[in-house]
């Protein structure tokens, strides 16, 4: 229990913390609160901190958070009630208060600012945003995809790739699929899983996938353009209904 | 519908009503500036996810349909709003005085702290970052919309639930998604992508208004905290996992407003309490805001009870008052409710 809860501890914390130096700065901060702040309150808020960090560090409380309540893997959200910008800019309104000028306050602001900016990373960068191209805020392919096999809000059964199966239903509720995103996660792998396997194959067995399609009366079937032998699908009773940049829409003549 | 109209009902739906129904929380609340919108913005947000909980748990539990639930939804939260302006009429009109004065306490670093925080509503409104967890949460609405039922039907595929998603269901902010939808008229996968983001900054940045309030005397002071929490916010992409990221990247998932706004708004009503007299309502607010907790997330369920019991120890240690640190634990009730019935069902 104990070698678990330091190295889930650990874990956590090397995601939560990564390179920033934002705890440096939280531990700085509550240093300033406790040695200088004289209100209690404020001091309460400290020892708060103080508190839940060592229940959070604790290897055995770990353990026993980890495992019973939050999980293994997202461990690290218990760092979220530390209320580290709070404290973190509180030390620092303080620091600047204490100065007298108005000049100089700028001027420790702005020192602040540097470290806050060198310290950490812009959140707007391009792996975290792209430019919106519809008001859904989701890929405009899928909302093409959507709009092709049921217009208007329409009602339908598709298969698609595992790239776009998770928007379809945003943008359209009507839209039943075979399987979504949770498949092989939270559901148990069976034959929608071998499914979805050839889906996102390269060479795909087209045979199987049409067959399966009818069997679960699906209308159209998607496939990424990359996936070779597609155009089989017309000797399997689907004919060619229409293309996206990435994709490729098949309909059953059934 | 128009964009205007659309703008027009979301303002009504999620900025004035909720201010309404905070004006009517803080009617018994004995405090000097209790006519501040900010605070009152902030509470009734709370308040109006604080009361759907227990509702829609309760329309989960009883099948009743989706429509029923927004109807039952838009009567209360109308006949809450209506009582409010009612009784609190005199504090609107003081209310709007304030707000013109504010200009006169108007700081450089005010003018910085409004324009980051127009650049982060203009990054939301103008760029987009897809999360594919929306696949479950943002569908749960589109599927309960179209269907007109609660979680009857899966959200990833559209058949019917085999077994219920035991560690969502709980936590329904999805509904809430779908009811906002339904009584704005937007689709609800653009009213959370888009118009929900906005509101849920505007809280959290009412938050953090809030506790610079209650640690500072002064509003140049206040504005140097705020201009210092915008550019932590900003800068605070150094892990994917941190609240900051959370703020600015999803701020509409429920996980995201829990650990950027309502875990801070719970805390600052700790701080009031241990500040303050503890008056009745300031505990009745804390109650609505781990309700609301656990409504917006499963981890809610856990995380507020955690923050709030870690507090109440600490005051418990300093003070020997144990009979606030019962208050403080019934104040948790919600959670544990939603605890136990979870693990009844799972």
């Amino acid at each position: 229990m104990l070698l678990s809860g330091l190295s889930i501890v650990q874990q956590a914390y090397e995601q939560y913390a990564a390179a920033g130096v934002a705890q440096l700065l939280l531990i700085s901060s509550l240093i300033v609160i406790l040695i200088k702040d004289k209100k209690s309150e404020n001091r309460q808020l400290a020892y708060y901190i103080i508190a839940l960090t060592v229940l959070i560090f604790i290897p055995p409380t770990a353990f026993i958070l980890a495992i019973y309540f939050i999980g293994e893997d997202v461990y690290w959200r218990v760092f979220w009630l530390i209320p580290s910008v709070i404290v973190i800019a509180y030390a620092g309104t303080k620091l600047i208060e204490q100065i007298g000028k108005k000049s100089r306050q700028r001027l420790m602001a702005a020192a602040m600012i540097i470290v806050v900016v060198l310290g950490g990373r812009c959140v707007y960068n391009s792996e975290n945003f792209t430019k919106s191209t519809n008001l859904y805020k989701l890929p405009q392919e899928a909302l093409d995809l959507c709009e092709m096999v049921a217009p208007n809000g329409g009602t339908t059964k598709i298969i698609v790739p595992e790239t776009i199966v998770s928007y379809i239903r945003q943008y359209n509720a009507n839209i039943n699929m075979l399987y979504g995103r949770n498949l092989g996660k939270d559901t148990k792998r069976g034959k929608n899983y071998t499914l979805l396997l050839q889906l996102n194959s390269l060479d795909p067995d087209i045979p199987y996938i049409a067959e399966y399609a009818k069997t679960k009366k699906c209308e159209y079937v998607v496939f990424e353009n990359t996936s070779n032998g597609i155009e089989q699908m017309t000797n399997e009773g689907f004919e060619l209904y229409g293309n996206t940049k990435n994709y490729t829409v098949f309909k059953s003549i059934d | 519908m128009g964009i205007i109209s659309n703008i027009c009902s979301v303002i009504f739906w999620n900025l004035i009503i909720p201010t309404f129904i905070g004006f009517l929380v803080t009617h018994f609340w004995k405090k000097e500036d209790k006519d501040n919108i900010v605070l009152n913005f902030a509470i009734g947000l709370i308040t109006v996810l604080g009361i759907f909980q227990p509702i829609t748990l309760s329309s989960i539990y009883l099948k009743l349909s989706f429509t029923l639930l927004a109807n039952i939804m838009k009567i209360l939260w109308l006949l809450l709003s209506l009582v409010s302006l009612v009784i609190n009429w005199k504090r609107f009109i003081n209310c709007f005085r304030k707000l013109l004065s504010i200009f006169k306490s108007f700081h450089i670093f005010t003018a910085l702290v409004l324009l980051l925080i127009i650049l982060q509503i203009f990054a939301y409104v103008e760029y987009e970052h897809i999360d594919d967890d929306d696949s479950f949460f943002v569908a749960t609405a589109t599927t309960t919309i179209v269907n007109d039922n609660l979680y009857i039907r899966s959200p990833f595929s559209g058949v019917l639930y085999g077994k219920l998603p035991t560690r969502y269901i709980m936590s329904p902010f999805s509904i809430f998604y779908a009811v906002m939808a339904r009584l704005t008229g937007i689709h609800a996968t653009i009213f959370t992508h888009l118009y929900l983001t906005i509101i849920l900054l505007i809280f959290v940045y009412a938050v953090y208004y809030l506790w610079g309030k209650a640690l500072f005397d002064n509003s140049r002071s206040l504005s140097i905290f705020l201009f210092l929490i915008a550019m932590l916010n900003l800068f605070g992409n150094y892990s994917e996992f941190t609240t900051q990221s959370f703020l600015l990247l999803r701020i509409w998932q429920g996980k995201a407003i829990l650990a950027a706004g309502i875990i801070p708004f719970i805390l600052y009503l700790c701080y009031c309490i241990y500040k303050e007299d503890s008056q009745v309502i300031l505990w009745c607010v804390l109650f609505l805001s781990t309700s609301a907790a656990s409504h917006v997330s499963s981890m809610g369920i856990f995380l507020a009870p955690v923050s709030v019991g870690c507090f109440a120890a600490v005051e418990l240690i300093r003070t020997r008052k144990w009979k606030r640190t019962l208050a403080y634990l019934f104040c948790c009730l919600p959670c544990v409710v939603c605890g136990v019935i979870y693990l009844i069902i799972s």
